[in-house]
């Protein structure tokens, strides 16, 4: 635009922009202005300060008294959920109201579903001694262990209203066993390859039937929240998608309606049932579930914070930064343990607390040693235990611990978690202290004599040990790029320096993302690694038993779990393994199946190694504001498969008014 | 069209159009002493480039970076792995003088903080470790700068290495990459400019418009892609070439555009038309007449595009996706001190960025003495 | 002129083909697919059976079990309906993600642009006019710093010290408060508070750079004859740098306005990432981690279009004002 410099225009436009620069100049530097007053959120607390009286949230008893909503009695169950509050930081019973500011790494929200997407069946306890009862109030087994019979609480509702019935296990069994859908019966069911057969007597029960005892079935009811997820369908709802009951005529429209993560029209048993979705999952926002069936110790209906809104951000940079800067209420989570400092010194200022739970781990990570090893020599190394003993010996765990974990870990062999409820005993925890320090020393010399005594006595040139074939021992060590986990590229590195001054060659292997675990439950591996964290080894059994094709056993986890199609049948200490493993799913007193468990622990500390420690026991992070009350002053946040924090119903956490009364938003 | 004698042409510091002198030949054709008081093309423009302060500094910045990048072993006190448990997030020590003692440093004494769990280091006077010079180790390796004691200039990272090595042995990587980088484009550039603005007609075509693609590309993104598929199970040196190839590619085409401008403006000159015609073959006309007239002009556009190739590979490394460890480069330095906890705890980590600035400024200095030097226009 | 527009038109087509092409081909060059990615997450998550379930059943609902050439064809072929696929990890239609996101790109480009020919410019002049004096002398050594400066290394150091220092948590484009609430005036002004550091960020090349520039323009025309006139006329000092030398210096920066499209889209790319902007960048870097092949490509397609677009834009003003071009 060169127009002249003397036509009044021209002079107009310069003017006009000189100025709309000033301004949007002087706009900018003001800083934080105030913000506008009334938020949804003060219109939503200013109602409910009033006192423990009230048996629901204001919000709701508008409605009920506009006629929207059935009254309170009509939309609990006859024998509601009582929330447990036996846990250090379990304050009171709180007011209803306010909304919950937190954010989610993936789209699909899983972080959140271990928070509050947890409505099954049966529940794990928060303090993980064993189960208790969920949306079903009891359930039995039938003498042989053959049957189990399971009783609902009558009353339920979904969130729309609609009665929560047997109906709806019956409708998900009757999808597993629909080829067109991608539902299979799950792994839990089949005994020798036999999947159960599900009755409905009545609104209320469930029968389920195996072709052998199968104890553990209450187990894996309650474990995750993946396997409540699937069998907590509203077929009320989904009937309309069903093929045979509508004029679609395949699985896929159904499929997509049938994320509960995703479709804010689905029904759910959700504390909080989702409202906006914004494309993408980059704005998530979920409010109270007028039906929900869990109430406080004074009868009073859960949850008591009336929304949620979580935020994707994938950058940890910014997740940090929003923590300091104090917008996020309470945070399971998503925060490292590199920037623990930084969150305590921002204490003061972002006005929160930062916990320290537990993650139990029993190591950061593992080192796996691949039993079936694709290369015949290093098999037949692998499976020489002086081999493994040599190996662990030239891991240097102190300074894995100091390097990649600052040294706030411990350095140990790999164990699951030493609260896990098989050790609950003296005895239990004797037996693993006995694990932690087996094969758990750093002596160079030592694993260069074990070596020795092997045969591998040849060195070429450069002093690598020659194999009995002749070529050099060589060890390709799978490991993630430092971008995808610098803690574990670190490790990698140290404990490739000691294996070279035993002889070895270590070729360092970083494959991208997906292929690193592809190559590991492929069995493409000889050393890899993996976090490993378990609390109950019955329904997750892989660290010990190989019973899937992962970890360090996924030739003969593969044999296992196809029935003995495919992979490779196991032998010799892994045999010994699964036959313990299948005695355990045939036992029916918990006190023989906890022995079975340390029967194969002492496996693991006379034959194995079969994987290598680190550094273990690393704090998890829980991030809580003030003013955000009942979150637990300590917990064990690690493995899924327990489903922490939903254990400790965080529909009781609640935001107090006075404090937040300076919040904004 | 517009492009190739774009805008930059018309500014004053550009490049010159035309490298002839009023005969019309290409200046380096005139072969001459400084008895007959004739200077050369080439001895005008050493001439004109001494005169140019910022340029010889420049010039000397540089050509000390690359000693120093080339003598790693030497200068750097440390190996650039070298891993120290004890010392990890050292604050930059200093030296001390003393006549009793003479150069020395002190030891570090650290103490856990109970309520942050950080290591807290302070000197500890009692602890005195002098600093020897030309220092031989065991390994025969010979040290510029050597101490028993942690003697940690700028600072350690979170492994305890040594930062100062670590950006001496980052030079490496990262001042090279821009000369391979560069050069590989230089030589792919030049020749296709060329053949692009000799033979003209459909192969010039086809050039041009594969050029026009390439350049349509945003870069980052392009370099990102191709960063991304470098397989991850290549050493380090063979990313490292990777890289290279990888920035190279991206930025021949401008290169290739000047190059084809000039060649294009020289063809319809007199003195190749006489080559020609006297029966020179396409070779010949192209390596004894053509290029030599390019040489000047190349080189100050190699000159300023090393910057460019230097920033190239830390950004990529930034992202991740360039030099991956245990290599280390000035990226990968910049990219480990990305982190909210690292910029206010430990901010010394973000020191590399210094040598980037100063060697890309240096190139850019250079590069714009270069271009003055050569330009005719100047008095 | 019309020809001229017309011809350069013609010419950009085949262009953005070929690019696209390309853009698939190099995005799909990482082995393995979008699947095995997420696998290997679900896993991490999960860590059983379940992942493998779902694994199965997305192969096949996104086609990644067909060849390269069909998946290309269908997608281009929807492309130029208007329908870019879907991404596989926010499992939604390509999109619905990013509208949003490249207004917000150009947002930021232009805005960074406009600062820099605000600041640069009068700089430039002051520079030129206080020639070898001390300021200039600074202003010069300013200027080559500012083009030697990563920008994206300032990046996360801004907006950690404007947290640290002044208390402002100016991450992403919005606050809390404003993301995801209607437009309003007060969201108008809260986002133009969050763009300070982008587009400073961004700028700082480019203003170091264009200063020069404008610097030696400048000093170019002021030697030159009718310049002299002008003084000799008796006109201010000012008038005659302003009215006469400054408009005739000013020509070649309209002309590198074009060319200043791809290193801005390019740098706030990489800003963006860095300050995990709502922009283009983060999400082109995580679908080409992903292998997101049809949120990836068309990512890159739109870029490319872009500066296809912006490159035309700047000739079609060039020719207009230099006639010599059109005819070539």
């Amino acid at each position: 635009m060169i127009s002249r410099p003397n036509h009044p225009t021209h002079k107009l436009a310069v003017t006009i922009s000189l100025f709309s620069m000033l301004a949007l100049v002087w706009w900018g530097c003001s800083g934080q202005q105030s913000t506008p007053a009334i938020p949804s959120d003060t219109q939503l607390r200013s109602s409910t300060s009033a006192g423990l009286e009230a048996k629901e949230a204001s919000m709701l008893t508008q409605k009920v008294a506009d006629g929207e909503l059935p009254p309170l009695e009509e939309r609990l169950p006859e024998n509601p959920l009582v929330a447990k509050t036996d846990y250090d930081g379990y304050e009171k019973p709180g007011s209803y109201g306010g909304q919950w500011h937190r954010f989610h790494d993936h789209p699909e929200l899983g972080t959140w579903k271990m928070t509050a997407g947890y409505a099954p069946l049966i529940r794990w306890r928060f303090d993980c001694t064993g189960l208790e009862p969920g949306t079903a109030e009891a359930w039995e087994f039938s003498q042989d262990g053959a049957a189990l019979t399971i009783h609902l609480r009558k009353g339920i509702r979904w969130s729309d209203g609609h009665p929560f019935t047997s109906a709806s296990f019956a409708f998900y069994y009757d999808l597993c066993l629909d080829d067109r859908h991608s539902y299979s019966p799950p792994v839990w069911c089949l005994v020798d390859g036999k999947p159960m057969t599900v009755e409905t007597p009545d609104e209320y029960t469930i029968v389920m039937k195996f072709s052998g005892p199968n104890w553990l079935v209450p187990l894996w009811l309650a474990t995750g929240f993946w396997h409540s997820e699937k069998y907590n369908i509203p077929q009320h709802y989904m009937v309309q998608f069903h093929p045979d009951h509508s004029a679609y005529n395949n699985f896929s429209e159904f499929e997509k309606k049938n994320k509960n993560h995703v479709n804010i029209e689905r029904p759910t048993l959700w504390p909080w049932k989702l409202v906006k979705y914004e494309k993408g999952g980059f704005q998530v926002e979920l409010e109270r579930n007028p039906y929900y069936y869990v109430v406080d110790e004074l009868g009073r209906q859960l949850p008591y914070i009336d929304r949620i809104k979580s935020r994707l951000v994938p950058d940890p940079q910014v997740r940090v930064l929003k923590i300091l800067a104090g917008e996020i209420d309470c945070q399971f989570r998503g925060m490292q343990l590199q920037d623990f400092a930084l969150y305590k010194k921002g204490e003061q200022r972002g006005n929160y607390t930062v916990r320290e739970w537990e993650s139990t781990a029993g190591a950061q990570p593992a080192i796996l040693l691949n039993w079936t090893d694709p290369d015949p020599v290093l098999r037949q190394l692998m499976r020489q235990q002086k081999f493994r003993q040599a190996l662990a010996l030239g891991v240097d765990r102190e300074k894995c611990n100091e390097i990649a974990w600052r040294g706030l870990l411990q350095p140990q062999a790999a164990t699951v978690s030493q609260e896990g409820w098989h050790f609950a005993d003296q005895a239990g925890q004797e037996l693993f202290e006995e694990w932690k320090k087996a094969d758990a020393d750093f002596d160079i010399s030592r694993g260069n004599q074990l070596l020795d005594e092997l045969g591998l006595t040849q060195r070429n040139k450069r002093g690598i040990r020659l194999r009995e074939d002749g070529q050099p021992l060589q060890i390709v060590m799978d490991m993630p790029s430092s971008n995808l986990n610098r803690q574990e590229n670190d490790i990698g590195l140290i404990i490739a320096d000691g294996w070279r001054e035993m002889g070895l060659e270590v070729i360092l292997n970083t494959p991208p993302g997906a292929e690193l675990s592809l190559r590991r439950n492929l069995g493409k591996f000889t050393v890899s690694m993996h976090g490993e964290a378990e609390m109950d080894l019955f329904t997750y059994p892989d660290w010990v038993f190989p019973t899937l094709a992962k970890y360090w056993h996924p030739r003969v986890g593969k044999w296992y779990e196809t029935g003995g199609e495919e992979g490779e049948p196991p032998t010799g200490p892994l045999k010994e393994l699964l036959d313990l493993y299948d005695a355990i799913k045939k036992e029916k007193d918990l006190q023989k199946r906890h022995q079975y468990v340390r029967d194969a622990v002492q496996i693991h500390i006379d034959q194995g190694p079969f994987h290598l420690g680190t550094a273990a026991r690393s704090p998890s992070l829980v991030m809580v504001k003030k003013g955000f009350h009942n979150v637990p002053d300590n917990g064990i946040l690690g493995p899924w498969a327990i489903v922490t924090p939903a254990t400790s119903y965080p529909e009781q956490y609640f935001i107090s008014d006075v404090d937040r009364s300076s919040e904004v938003k | 069209m517009s492009n190739s004698s774009g805008p930059l042409a018309r500014t004053r510091s550009s490049d010159p159009d035309n490298n002839t002198d009023n005969t019309g030949l290409p200046f380096d054709s005139v072969v001459e002493s400084d008895e007959l008081g004739y200077l050369s093309y080439r001895q005008l423009i050493w001439k004109r480039l001494r005169k140019n302060q910022m340029g010889i500094t420049a010039a000397i910045i540089l050509l000390i970076s690359y000693m120093i990048a080339l003598g790693a072993n030497f200068f750097a006190p440390y190996h650039y792995n070298q891993i120290q448990m004890r010392y990890r997030h050292v604050p930059p020590q200093k030296f001390r003088f003393s006549l009793r003692h003479g150069l020395h440093v002190y030891g570090l004494k650290s103490v856990r903080t109970p309520e942050t769990r950080e290591l807290v280091f302070t000197p500890d006077e009692i602890k005195i470790f002098p600093v020897r010079f030309l220092y031989r180790d065991n390994q025969n390796g010979l040290h510029l700068l050597s101490s028993d004691g942690p003697m940690f200039l700028l600072g350690t990272d979170r492994m305890g290495r040594d930062l100062l090595s670590r950006i001496i042995y980052g030079a490496r990587v990262s001042m090279t990459v821009g000369l391979a980088g560069v050069f590989i484009s230089l030589i792919f550039g030049s020749i296709l400019g060329t053949i692009s603005g000799y033979f003209g007609g459909w192969t010039d075509t086809l050039i041009q418009r594969a050029i026009e693609i390439l350049l349509a590309f945003p870069s980052i993104p392009l370099w990102m892609a191709l960063g991304a598929a470098l397989p991850a199970e290549w050493s380090s040196v063979a990313i490292y070439f990777g890289i290279t190839v990888i920035l190279a590619l991206v930025s021949w085409g401008g290169l290739a555009r000047q190059v084809r401008g000039k060649v294009m403006a020289y063809r319809e000159l007199d003195f190749v038309k006489a080559a020609e015609a006297a029966g020179a073959s396409h070779w010949h006309v192209i390596t004894r007449h053509l290029m030599p007239g390019s040489y000047s002009h190349i080189i100050v556009i190699a000159t300023l595009a090393i910057p460019g190739m230097i920033l190239g590979e830390t950004a990529l490394s930034f992202l991740g996706l360039g030099i991956r460890p245990p290599m280390t480069s000035w990226g990968v330095l910049l990219e480990e001190a990305q982190r909210v906890t690292v910029l206010l705890h430990y901010p010394w980590l973000i020191l590399p960025a210094i040598p980037v600035l100063v060697v890309v400024m240096s190139f850019n200095f250079l590069g714009d003495a270069l271009r003055d030097a050569t330009d005719p226009y100047a008095d | 002129m019309t020809t001229y527009i017309i011809h350069r038109i013609l010419m950009a087509i085949p262009t953005l083909i070929a690019i696209s092409i390309v853009s698939f081909i190099i995005i799909q060059l990482p082995k393995g697919d979008y699947l095995d990615r997420r696998i290997q997450e679900l896993e991490e998550q999960y860590g059983d059976s379940s992942s493998m379930e779902m694994a199965a059943e997305l192969r096949q609902r996104y086609g990644l079990d067909k060849s390269m050439p069909q998946r290309y064809l269908s997608w281009i072929t929807g492309f130029v309906q208007g329908n870019f696929g879907d991404s596989f990890r926010y499992e939604v239609e390509v999109n619905q993600l990013i509208w949003d996101r490249i207004g917000f790109t150009l947002l930021i480009s232009i805005g960074s642009l406009f600062f820099t020919y605000i600041i640069a410019v009068p700089v430039g002049i002051y520079s030129a006019t206080h020639q070898y004096k001390f300021s200039d002398n600074l202003l010069t050594l300013l200027s080559f710093v500012g083009m030697s400066i990563p920008a994206f290394l300032l990046a996360l150091t801004l907006m950690v010290f404007a947290f640290e220092l002044f208390g402002l948590p100016l991450f992403g484009l919005f606050s809390s408060y404003y993301e995801g609430a209607p437009w309003t005036v007060g969201k108008l002004g809260d986002l133009i508070q969050h763009l300070w550091i982008p587009v400073i960020v961004l700028g700082l090349n480019g203003t170091a750079g264009l200063m020069r520039i404008m610097r030696g323009n400048l000093l170019d025309v002021l030697g030159q004859p009718f310049i002299q006139t002008a003084r000799a006329k008796g006109l201010k000092e000012w008038v005659v740098v302003v009215k006469h030398a400054v408009r005739l210096a000013i020509n070649p920066l309209v002309s590198i306005l074009g060319m200043s499209l791809p290193t801005i889209l390019s740098g706030a790319a990489i800003v963006s990432i860095v300050l995990g902007l709502p922009t283009v960048g983060p999400l082109l870097l995580r679908s080409l981690l992903d292998e997101d092949i049809y949120l990836a490509g068309t990512l890159i397609m739109l870029l490319s279009s872009l500066l296809v677009i912006g490159n035309l834009l700047s000739d079609i003003a060039l020719a207009w004002v230099d006639p010599r071009i059109r005819y070539e």
